[in-house]
């Protein structure tokens, strides 16, 4: 009689224990799957990967012997892996005298020797190849000749190691001391890093053509830019790709914002004070729009002033053209005496060179050396670089939101995108180390296109703040009166239990 | 018919010209129609083309490069896009302008052809590329078509553009609207960024939002298709703008800093001396005649400013090469100010051309006429309505009237969609017809054959009903078209703010075929009826917490009886042994129940229940109930003239026992 | 000495501005006004003025984020359709001004003048045209978190997303009906803020900003900003704890009150005294100018999140977060012109050199003029797919989430219902 009560009751909590806890925990718990926060934080704070460059470069001089040319080889290797300042390469020298064909390249540059009678030893750097001639007098000795080749390797990668530890800088990854040189240059890496946009894998580059009246009304901007600007791009496409479009607008007038520009009589010319330059570009009307599709982009306005009102300069500098970093670059081109309804490829040469030269400075081509191809292969490491370090901060900073954020739900393909992360990552690394650059950049742009895929996973925005007392305004009415009788009945039956025990006894 | 063929202009007139075309073009084109009581219909139309070669190599001069593009990424050959505001009222004004081509049910509609390539999967994938894309270009919530507003039309539409079909090629046509959006200045300023004039030159200077949302009537259309000549000269792409207003003259011509009607004051006023109490102190006022006078500065806010001639014009006299045509009868006194003006060859309609400076103002002047400025306007195709019927929460109907006035019999195609939570009944689905000519309604109308039935049921919360019906009405006959439906109930979260305004539905879309009429597809018009509003139960937002107390106290309850009726047992009041306390208070209460007399008796039972309430001790919560419910038995006892009385059970279990008096 | 030339002289151009923001290359603005129906003309006019305001100092429309929950200027309640006034003297339409002579010259007109000038001057600095990017019923708390923390899906347009970087201040303006740490957006949900302080601080972990003003006019406003604790962050809010914020004055013709009392006040300094995109006035002149005899309740301010605490807040530059500051890069003429020449002759060995090598690997790589834009074309196609594909994913996942599983909880829920059910069936049978 009284077991048929008891059996009732532990009946009753056997559900409530066995169904609705279980249903309950369920229901309101939120899905977070497993993250490696060690190993990402272990990259955020740079534990996982020590950055260093070896650097391979190939002596090559056809009259000079097999075995004294590997020991200059060897006398400049260690001549160079001496150098303090340059503590980021690690140099590999190897002589061969055979002239290279330009299909493989194992190394980063040749130094090609050749004899120069009675010369004190120079060196010149090929604008478009990575090749170091160095001219030298055959009877001098193979020490001199050594620093002399030495010092000049020197200088081909002293910009690139300082940019590289200036990108280190104040990054988990430093390196012991900063041998970032001396204020001025410091100050120039600002510049540059300010102006440049930031890597991305797609750039779209906007030709556009404002004219402030109806003519010109039309460009030959095809054949400019076959002629001009894609020599340059196929290089620079080793790096990120390239679109391109162009557009004409007509009747384009200055924005309200700026004072627009003064007639100057003595000069006869219309000057923009420099103040007004950074809102020349009328952002409210002329048509700007980024493009679509993923990745930057990048504008490159041509500005056509009216008859009337050129020729139209910048009052400062007289110059015609500027850049404004991390959107674009401006030229202003004054209309000739014979103004034509189309500009013909011919006129717009000196324009599409300055719009090569921004462009190579928006990208953040390094400026020097000179060869453009030892600056390319730079601009490779450098971005390498700077693409593993976001990666890893932003493995850093997903670590510490989803410590952080505990109500923020986390789906599989957040920790599956953050393990491919971290797997990209190690081989970008190793790739590093290991001199491959090329393949290291396009392993850290994954990673780092996966991290920030993981970072900005769209579902997994935070549910909206839910404040205790709410919780208990729905919970109390519901569990209040169902729990007092389950309880209070168990405490009665365990009180009888008790006193039955005691009267047996 | 001329009339109507003009009015056609914008797509006939193109078709022709389209083989001359050969360098990127753009011209532009108003068109200016005086309707009946002194409403302007203006008609804005802004046509610019750029070769393919050119379109593909993202090379953009007259061609809008933002539109290009979105087009380019998501693979769309050729499209539509409408945005409508206020309703075309046939009765007054007649046909529509441009045959109902270039524009669309209130809100916005969108359709388009897309590149099939690589299965439905990809071309929904495109489809919702280009809405989300268009709807950053157009400051429209476009981004909300999807699945469920989203349709694959038959018959309604056909590909305006002529492309060469390559092999494999496959477009897909896809349509969706958009009933509920607001149309308004933000969506202007980017249809006037696309104009290589950017509304600052030329007749768009005309267009203001303060002007253009003002109007009774207004949409705004986007149109890009490619066009192969038949020769194989290179094809061009297309986009073509209009924007078409009807302008209440009297309202717009107010002055913009008080634009709220005030009375005349009486001076002012001409009276009727025609009517009996006319008098010093009593005044009819007499009602205008003829046309009002009307300027373009004064109805547009500002007069065109310059002129925006791009493209070196081939002085075809056509009309599109004017920039501005203007239909009034010829006896009417028109005054240019800086235009060139001319006639068409049946000296119907005047034509001006702007002057080629870019400052100089032109404007258009009508003075006050004395015989009425509206001629005669051709009669609509068709006239449309269509209304909800039925009432309540859970069923309604829908009812579509259309009325064919002319002689002769005219093929239709009916377009409705149907958003997912209203369900239609096919099987309900009737269509009839009788002729306006019959007197007496009681005659049985007549079903009408459909020849063709395109039906797509709707999928709950991921696609739309899309009803399309191919039917011909009979001449001079009406059809009714009706069919009842279902509200489906909505979860909380997918109501809007303003769920209480209701949901609207999109404007049924009717293509009239020219083909009857042996025109052929440049012979087919459009009629859009207006969008529905359909209420839906909503519950009350203001209060969740109520709604969650609430049911889980019922829950509460009935778990409470139930487990009390499981766990506790019923006996007898003998079986109770007396507590002392208990005895004591039962004691008192029959002195007390003494005292009172008659109605004491069931006071006592009462009483009794407090009593043993009071006496309780543990458990108080489920106790209560046992309370209430002992003592609502005590009243009904006592009240039926039998006393309860009510003592203490061992196990705080209460029953009532019967004794009489 | 090609590129070499470049950088030296610019120098001399980017020291010059960069000294007071080094850090700082680009400024956003988020303007959200919360609330829905025309009784709450007052709120859309408050955004709509900062629209003007930023729109006038520059910052393009691109970069700034407008969210109107409803439509007023279209609204059949409004006598003047397509306007929207702040003021009831309606000088200015917030909505589209249209210039008096939309000439050239006037386009550019002369110096700037300020809004309380002669109404002629004002519709010439006032931009014309309207951009709102969010509106109806898009504008949710949803919505708000996500442009902050920018997860989107990948098919979300550019321009409605927050693209900033560690380099860019945003200044976020809200107004709406609020209370005590929270803001209800649209009569419907409310974001807290500790909704808000959370977004912050994802915003700061990704680097998404600079430096942050938040501005608030709603009642209670100060409440909810308290809550913050991302650096970097300044609030500003128009009335303390267990205050309201009052509405400024109506406009008898428009029907309902224009402008809220904070927000006016905030225009009249901006207006006055920032009448040019080089005008230096600091953040600390705002601050004070919101006395309580103006606003009515207590404005507040909270600057300890900014490095330097409110003394460096103080000493912000205004136009550090409304206008545009944009440094530009100005190339000594000369200098450019030798450089060029050095270009072409670089151009011209590249060129050679690609059509080598083009000739070498034949086909491997077309030259990038074709190339580049085949590639785009391709690239564009399959992004076109791939993104959009990812869209379907969460589509999808929605859909399962509610319909799918959530089949499951219900088959769950009645099986423990009929447990419980069986459970009372064996009782009352075994008794």
């Amino acid at each position: 009689m009284g077991w048929t009560r008891r059996w009732i009751i532990i009946a009753f909590w056997v559900v409530v224990a066995c169904l609705g806890l279980p249903y309950w925990i369920w229901t309101t718990s939120i899905h977070r799957s497993h993250l490696p926060l060690g190993m990402m934080n272990s990259w955020a704070e740079g534990k996982a990967c020590q950055m260093s460059y070896p650097l391979h470069i190939r002596l090559s001089a056809p009259d000079l012997g097999e075995q004294a040319g590997s020991l200059l080889a060897e006398g400049v290797m260690r001549r160079m892996n001496e150098l303090t300042d340059l503590q980021l390469y690690t140099f590999k020298l190897s002589y061969n005298d055979s002239l290279p064909t330009s299909t493989e390249r194992d190394w980063d540059l040749l130094v090609l020797l050749s004899e120069e009678q009675n010369t004190n030893p120079e060196a010149s750097l090929r604008s478009w190849a990575p090749v170091l001639d160095v001219r030298y007098d055959p009877n001098s000795d193979t020490n001199t000749l050594a620093t002399f080749i030495s010092q000049e390797v020197r200088t081909v990668f002293e910009y690139e190691h300082e940019s590289l530890t200036y990108l280190l800088n104040d990054t988990p990854y430093a390196t012991g001391k900063d041998t970032t040189s001396s204020l001025e240059g410091k100050t120039r890496l600002d510049a540059r890093t300010t102006r440049a946009f930031k890597y991305a894998s797609m750039y779209h580059l906007t030709f556009s053509l404002f004219t402030s009246s109806a003519s010109p009304s039309s460009w030959d901007v095809d054949e400019a830019l076959n002629k001009y600007i894609t020599p340059l791009l196929q290089p620079l496409s080793k790096i990120s790709k390239f679109t391109i479009n162009t557009q004409v607008q007509l009747h384009a007038s200055f924005s309200p914002s700026i004072a627009g520009p003064m007639h100057d009589a003595t000069s006869g010319k219309w000057l923009l004070q420099k103040t007004d330059l950074s809102g020349f570009v009328n952002a409210a009307e002329w048509p700007l729009s980024p493009s679509i599709g993923a990745g930057p982009t990048i504008n490159f306005v041509l500005y056509v002033p009216s008859v009337e009102q050129s020729p139209l300069e910048i009052a400062e500098t007289g110059g015609t053209s500027w850049l404004v970093p991390q959107w674009g670059g401006v030229q202003i081109l004054n209309p000739s005496d014979m103004q034509s309804a189309t500009l013909s490829a011919g006129d717009l040469e000196q324009v599409m060179l300055t719009f090569a030269d921004h462009l190579t400075a928006l990208v953040g081509l390094p400026p020097s050396p000179q060869s453009l191809a030892l600056r390319l292969s730079s601009l490779t490491r450098e971005r390498a670089t700077s693409l593993i370090l976001s990666a890893s901060s932003t493995l850093g900073a997903l670590a510490r939101l989803t410590l952080k954020l505990t109500s923020i739900s986390i789906p599989d393909s957040v920790a599956k995108s953050v393990d491919e992360t971290i797997a990209r990552l190690d081989q970008a690394c190793l790739d590093l180390r290991e001199g491959r650059f090329d393949s290291a950049l396009s392993n850290a742009r994954i990673a780092n296109d996966e991290a920030e895929r993981a970072f900005f996973e769209p579902s997994m925005v935070g549910q909206v703040y839910f404040p205790d007392e709410h919780k208990v305004a729905v919970y109390v009415p519901l569990l209040g009166p169902m729990a007092v009788p389950l309880v209070m009945a168990a405490l009665k039956e365990l009180r009888k239990l008790r006193a039955a025990k005691l009267k047996s006894a | 018919m001329k009339l109507s063929f003009l009015l056609a202009l914008p797509t006939t007139l193109l078709t022709l010209l389209t083989p001359t075309l050969a360098s990127p073009e753009y011209n532009e084109h108003l068109h200016l129609i005086p309707l009946s009581n002194e409403y302007l219909y203006a008609g804005f139309n802004f046509t610019s083309t750029t070769s393919q070669s050119a379109y593909r190599a993202n090379n953009y001069r007259y061609f809008p490069r933002s539109l290009g593009q979105i087009l380019q990424y998501s693979r769309a050959s050729e499209l539509h896009l409408r945005f409508a505001l206020g309703r075309w009222d046939e009765e007054t004004w007649g046909a529509r302008p441009r045959h109902g081509r270039r524009e669309g049910g209130t809100g916005v509609e969108l359709w388009a052809w897309i590149d099939a390539e690589g299965g439905t999967e990809a071309v929904e994938e495109r489809w919702s590329a280009l809405v989300n894309s268009l709807s950053g270009l157009f400051c429209a919530s476009l981004n909300f078509i999807d699945g469920t507003k989203t349709i694959r039309p038959v018959l309604s539409f056909d590909s305006e553009g002529t492309s060469r079909s390559t092999a494999g090629s496959k477009q897909l046509l896809l349509h969706g609207t958009l009933a509920n959006e607001v149309v308004c200045t933000e969506n202007l300023t980017p249809f006037l960024k696309l104009l290589p004039c950017k509304g600052k030159a030329g007749i768009s200077s005309l267009l203001d939002g303060h002007k253009v949302f003002d109007a009774n009537w207004q949409t705004m259309s986007i149109d890009v298709r490619p066009i192969c000549p038949a020769s194989d000269a290179e094809c061009m792409i297309e986009v073509q703008q209009t924007a078409d207003v009807v302008l209440d003259l009297e309202r717009s011509m107010r002055p913009r800093d008080d634009p709220i009607p005030r009375p005349q004051p009486i001076a002012e006023i001409e009276c009727d001396e025609g009517k009996h109490y006319h008098g010093g102190d009593t005044c009819y006022p007499k009602r205008k005649q003829g046309a009002k006078r009307w300027s373009l500065s004064k109805v547009f806010g500002s007069p065109v400013i310059g002129s925006c001639h791009l493209s070196e014009r081939n002085d075809g006299e056509a009309e599109e090469k004017w920039d501005i045509s203007l239909e009034v009868p010829s006896e009417h006194i028109v005054e240019a100010s800086a235009m060139q003006d001319s006639l068409t060859s049946d000296d119907q309609i005047r034509l001006y051309r702007l002057s080629e400076s870019r400052t100089q103002r032109s404007d258009l002047s009508l003075p006050h006429q004395y015989e009425s400025g509206s001629r005669l306007r051709p009669q609509p195709a068709l006239y449309a309505t269509r209304q909800i019927t039925g009432h309540g929460q859970e069923r309604g109907g829908m009812h579509a009237v259309l009325r064919n006035p002319h002689p002769y019999a005219q093929q239709i195609i009916y377009l409705e969609t149907l958003p997912w939570f209203l369900r239609p009944y096919m099987h309900t689905l009737k269509v009839n017809h009788r002729f306006n000519s019959t007197e007496d309604k009681s005659a049985r109308p007549v079903d009408v054959f459909l020849e063709k039935i395109f039906y797509t049921p709707a999928i709950d919360r991921s696609r739309a009903t899309k009803v399309e019906v191919m039917f011909t009405i009979p001449p001079e006959s009406t059809v009714e078209l009706t069919y009842d439906f279902e509200k489906a109930v909505l979860r909380y979260t997918e109501y809007p703010p303003d769920a209480n305004r209701g949901f609207d539905i999109a404007a049924a879309v009717i293509r009239v075929l020219g083909s009857i009429k042996g025109l052929g597809r440049e012979g087919d018009s459009y009629i859009r009826t207006t969008s529905l509003l359909l209420p839906l139960p909503t519950p009350d937002f203001s209060m969740p917490y109520n709604v969650i107390i609430l049911t889980s106290t019922v829950i509460a309850l009935g778990f409470g009886s139930i487990f009390n009726l499981l766990v506790r047992r019923f006996v007898l009041v003998e079986e109770i042994p007396k507590g002392p306390l208990a005895g004591l208070v039962a004691r008192v209460k029959v002195g007390l129940g003494k005292l009172r007399g008659g109605k004491g008796e069931w006071a006592e039972g009462a009483g009794g229940a407090g009593g043993a309430g009071g006496a309780g001790g543990a458990g108080s919560a489920n106790r209560a109930h046992e309370d209430a419910a002992a003592d609502g038995e005590a009243r009904r006892a006592g009240q039926t003239g039998v006393n309860g009385r009510v003592g203490e059970g061992k196990d705080g279990l209460t029953n009532v026992e019967r004794k009489d008096r | 000495m090609r590129l070499l030339s470049l950088p030296t002289p610019l120098l001399a151009a980017i020291s010059l501005p960069s000294l007071s923001d080094a850090t700082h290359t680009s400024n956003w603005a988020v303007l959200v006004s919360t609330s829905r129906f025309w009784f709450n003309y007052r709120h859309m006019a408050n955004t709509l003025s900062l629209y003007r305001t930023v729109k006038r100092l520059g910052v393009p429309d691109s970069q700034i984020i407008l969210m109107l929950p409803d439509d007023m200027a279209c609204n059949p309640r409004n006598t003047f359709s397509g306007s929207v006034f702040n003021d009831k003297s309606r000088e200015l339409d917030l909505y589209d001004q249209k210039p008096d002579t939309p000439t050239q010259e006037s386009a550019e007109g002369g110096d700037i003048a300020t809004e309380s000038e002669t109404s002629e001057t004002t519709p010439q600095i006032m931009p014309a045209g309207i951009e709102v990017d969010y509106r109806g019923n898009e504008v949710t708390v949803e919505t708000f978190i996500r442009l902050l923390t920018d997860r989107w899906p990948a098919s979300h347009p550019t321009s409605k997303r927050l693209l900033t970087n560690s380099q860019s201040n945003i200044l976020i303006y809200m107004t709406g009906h609020g209370g005590d740490s929270f803001l209800k957006f649209q009569d419907a949900e409310e974001i807290s803020s500790h909704d808000l302080a959370d977004a912050f601080a994802q915003m700061h972990e990704k680097g998404r900003y600079n430096e942050l003003l938040f501005m608030i006019d709603t009642c209670q406003a100060n409440t909810m900003y308290e809550s913050f604790y991302s650096p970097g962050v300044v609030g500003m809010g128009s009335s303390a704890r267990d205050q309201s914020s009052y509405s400024h004055h109506a406009d008898q013709d428009v029907g309902v009150a224009v402008i809220d009392r904070w927000t006016y006040y905030a225009l009249e300094f901006l207006e006055t005294r920032l009448n040019s995109t080089s005008a230096d006035v600091r953040l600390g002149e705002l601050f004070d100018f919101m006395t309580f005899d103006r606003v009515h309740s207590d404005a507040g301010i909270r600057a300890d999140l900014l490095e330097g605490g409110e003394e460096a807040a103080r000493n912000r530059r205004v136009l550090d977060f409304f206008g545009n500051v944009q440094g530009v890069d100005v190339e000594m003429g000369d200098g450019g012109r030798e450089s060029l020449g050095d270009w072409r002759a670089d151009l011209e060995a590249l060129r050679r050199i690609g059509e080598r090598t083009k000739r070498e690997m034949g086909e491997l790589n077309v030259t990038v003029g074709a190339g580049s834009k085949v590639s785009a074309r391709e690239a564009g196609a399959d992004r076109s797919v791939l993104p959009a594909m990812r869209v379907e994913g969460d589509v999808l996942d929605m859909a399962a989430s509610t319909g799918g599983s959530g089949w499951l909880k219900k088959a769950i829920g009645g099986t423990s219902l009929l447990l419980l059910g069986a459970a009372w069936v064996a009782g009352s049978k075994m008794r």
